[in-house]
């Protein structure tokens, strides 16, 4: 019988169109559209050579000083210490370039350097840095010639050599890509969607609802057998669906979660666990016909997804940080965050928090819809 | 005008689902106005201020106190409490990029010679990250060649050379050639994101009435009816067109207060122009799908698909100068791209010159272009449908 229902409910199931959208093509549609769209940020963010142009003027032949400290950083030097590309030009060539967004700022000699640019930004900022710190060290050049003359063989030697005073300590081992939250979410509203099949097998044994339902209430057989095989049907559907993504995710599209493949299965199990019984729980509280629970369910797992970042990055720390018990309690940002926490942190602690709340939440909501749903009757339909 | 008012009728009874975006756009709109800063339009050139975190456990000494102050000038100091986790949050989500731990007896150390060094956790191989190390190493370097070069030289000297030095600044010159300069206001995020909204909120309340009226039962009812049918048709058009044109009025109103006096301005007018366009090209495409879609579910499958798609390919949520060529040039076969390529030259426009209004209008042409030539294809086909009897 368990074996009967099960097999019939999961081809059912997967032969439900509009169901099989949402939760299987829609998702895969809007990761390809992430890939496409959102750029990745570990090259947005990197630093690459500036591209700049000194004018070449008198001041600048006569000044070796300045050329020597520039070539220090420009195309001849270590990969390490290259900072600039830089093109020596006529001033009317420094401005064309300038204009046509070919450098981001050219230096010109009058009385020192002066940086021109166009606009503010970053790059600027390193151009003006570097300028900068050239001036600061002809100051200090001049201080220390009238404090201690004695010693300016030693200084000399001292700029030549530049030493870094910074050592690198990381917690993770993991790159802080942020781009990754959009898939994180992603991933989580695709196991809520996972609640439709939920709905739909509950739909499926009320009486009211559908005549399947009737059926099935008609006949000899204990509800809460019928119930748990449907459910499990929907369950294993709704994993599989969720493994396909994340397959789809990794190797089409090359979305890091990191290497412990067992947490990602256990999270995946987690996650399609509280999609399907958050499905059933909307399934047996709104009384309404069946698109008014499907309309309910999306929006508010759209809602969740939002609030967990699926639309705009920036949005899971607000909550995280502003409206924490908000974060806890909203299952989309569970389900990203336990993804999150396993790429990101070494440790394993807020990972099984994670999975904690994720399986606490799948049994009261298990609960809810059992009690409601028990000893229903049906005086009329 | 029975048609008309019936077309309204049905709008009321699905006002709920409709409205749905609407209300979440505009909350969304006024979450995200108060979140991204303002930036100026200005000819004097600002530095980029990193936002890090310091923590000095060397609190004793001279030299590591100055050096933080050093670091506050150049730098926005973010209070993090140092909690492993909350810095990794902090940093993922890059409302810090760099963290300065100094060590106790690090001034010291750095005094007697001994080897000093500071902990630093950045986003390794990024431009904060190289330009705070720059900083940083500038900084001691400058302070280790004063302690080697001047013998005895006491904490107070040391910093007043310091704090001297540091204070000479690059003399950065910010040129402007006679076109636009990048200003950039909130308003501009606005108008993009009205393309999602647009679409979502006018695909779904004009082909959900559209499909009512399609229904083959109340369709040949109509027919029967003693009403011309070049009416009945005028008046299920009209009612798109009102009903759209109350989705943009109510949008592009709900500007003013959102954005106060932000909104009002000239470039203001053009965007509503620019809105009132893709609303058009909206109001075809809505005409289009209720037309060859035959049932409810599907629609919802193609408006989502055809909402999110174009809204992400053509940079309506991701701005178009982070896409890629190859993308940008897919999504130039969309109207939407015209749209948010209008809004962003708009938002940027200081100068009233024909050869910066020229692009705009040609942009606007484009997506006119694009409306006209799905109107026309929807036409055909309710044309076809018609003589081939298929009702």
């Amino acid at each position: 019988m368990f074996l009967h229902i099960f097999s019939y409910r999961f081809k059912c199931l997967i032969r439900d169109k509009q169901a099989m959208f949402w939760i299987f093509m829609f998702p895969i549609l809007l990761a390809t559209l992430f890939k496409m769209a959102i750029p990745d940020v570990g090259n947005l963010e990197k630093f690459e050579p500036i591209n700049i142009a000194v004018v070449n003027n008198v001041e600048y032949q006569d000044s070796d000083a300045f050329k020597s400290t520039l070539s220090s950083v420009s195309d001849s030097a270590s990969e390490s210490n290259l900072m600039f590309n830089t093109k020596i030009t006529t001033e009317e060539e420094a401005k064309d370039l300038l204009v046509n967004n070919k450098i981001t700022g050219y230096i010109f000699m009058d009385n020192g350097p002066k940086v021109i640019v166009k606009e503010s930004g970053f790059s600027q900022t390193i151009l003006k840095g570097f300028i900068s710190n050239y001036l600061q060290v002809t100051l200090q050049y001049n201080n220390v010639l009238e404090a201690n003359p004695a010693a300016m063989q030693n200084f000399l030697s001292e700029i030549a050599d530049n030493k870094s005073y910074i050592k690198e300590v990381s917690n993770t081992s993991a790159s802080p890509n942020n781009s990754l939250v959009y898939y994180y979410a992603l991933i989580a509203m695709t196991c809520l969607y996972g609640g439709m099949l939920g709905t739909k097998e509950v739909i499926n044994i009320q009486a009211n609802q559908t005549p399947q339902g009737a059926r099935v209430s008609l006949a000899p057989t204990n509800k809460l057998k019928v119930f748990s095989s449907s459910i499990l049907a929907a369950t294993v559907i709704q994993v599989s669906i969720i493994l396909i993504l994340l397959v789809y995710l990794k190797f089409a599209l090359n979305i890091d979660f990191g290497n412990q493949l067992l947490y990602v299965l256990l999270t995946v199990v987690a996650g399609s666990f509280v999609g399907v019984s958050f499905g059933a729980m909307i399934g047996s509280i709104i009384k309404g016909k069946e698109s008014l629970k499907l309309g309910i369910l999306i929006s508010t797992t759209m809602m969740s997804s939002f609030l967990s970042g699926m639309m705009w990055l920036d949005m899971k720390y607000i909550v995280t940080n502003k409206f924490p018990i908000m974060a806890y309690i909203n299952p989309a940002n569970v389900i990203s965050d336990a993804f999150y926490a396993l790429y990101y942190y070494d440790t394993y602690t807020r990972f099984f928090i994670n999975i904690g709340i994720l399986f606490g939440f799948s049994i009261i909501f298990y609960l809810i819809t059992y009690f409601t749903m028990r000893r229903q009757k049906y005086a009329s339909i | 005008m029975q048609v008309f008012k019936t077309y309204f009728k049905i709008v009321k009874k699905n006002i709920l689902s409709i409205s749905i975006y609407f209300f979440v756009f505009i909350g969304i709109s006024i979450l995200i106005s108060g979140q991204i800063p303002e930036s100026k339009a200005d000819t004097a050139f600002s530095s980029n201020k990193s936002p890090i975190v310091i923590f000095n456990y060397d609190k004793g000494s001279n030299i590591s106190n100055d050096f933080e102050k050093f670091l506050s000038k150049n730098a926005t100091i973010i209070e993090i409490p140092d909690e492993v986790e909350s810095l990794q949050d902090a940093l993922y989500f890059r409302k810090v990029v760099y963290i300065v731990r100094i060590p106790n007896g690090f001034g010291e150390s750095l005094k007697a010679g001994n080897d000093a060094v500071i902990s630093k956790t950045a986003i390794s191989g990024s431009e904060y990250n190289i330009y705070m190390d720059l900083l940083i190493n500038k900084y001691m370097n400058t302070a280790k060649r004063y302690i080697n070069n001047i013998p005895n030289i006491t904490n107070e000297q040391l910093n007043t050379y310091l704090e001297k030095d540091m204070s000479v600044e690059a003399d950065v010159k910010v040129q402007t050639f006679g076109e636009t300069v990048n200003s950039e206001s909130n308003i501009k995020y606005y108008f993009n994101y009205y393309a999602y909204v647009i679409f979502a909120v006018v695909i779904l309340g004009v082909t959900t009435v559209i499909l009512t009226f399609n229904n083959s039962e109340i369709k040949k009812r109509h027919l029967g009816s003693p009403i011309k049918l070049s009416s009945y048709n005028f008046q299920v058009i009209l009612g798109s067109l009102v009903f759209t044109l109350i989705v943009w009025a109510l949008i592009c109103l709900l500007s003013f207060p959102i954005y106060g006096s932000a909104a009002f301005t000239t470039n203001t007018v053009l965007l509503i122009i620019n809105a009132l366009i893709i609303s058009l090209v909206v109001l075809s495409i809505s005409f289009l799908l209720g037309n060859v879609m035959k049932s409810k579910s599907a629609i919802d499958a193609i408006t989502n698909i055809l909402t999110l798609g174009l809204s992400f390919l053509s940079g309506v949520f991701v701005p178009q100068e982070l896409m890629s060529d190859s993308v940008l040039k897919i999504a130039s076969f969309t109207p939407t791209y015209w749209y948010v390529k209008a809004v962003n030259s708009i938002t940027s426009l200081t100068v009233w010159s024909s050869e910066n209004i020229s692009p705009i209008v040609n942009y606007m042409a484009i997506q006119l272009i694009f409306a006209a030539a799905i109107l026309a294809i929807s036409l055909v086909i309710v044309k076809q449908k018609r003589s081939s009897n298929q009702i």
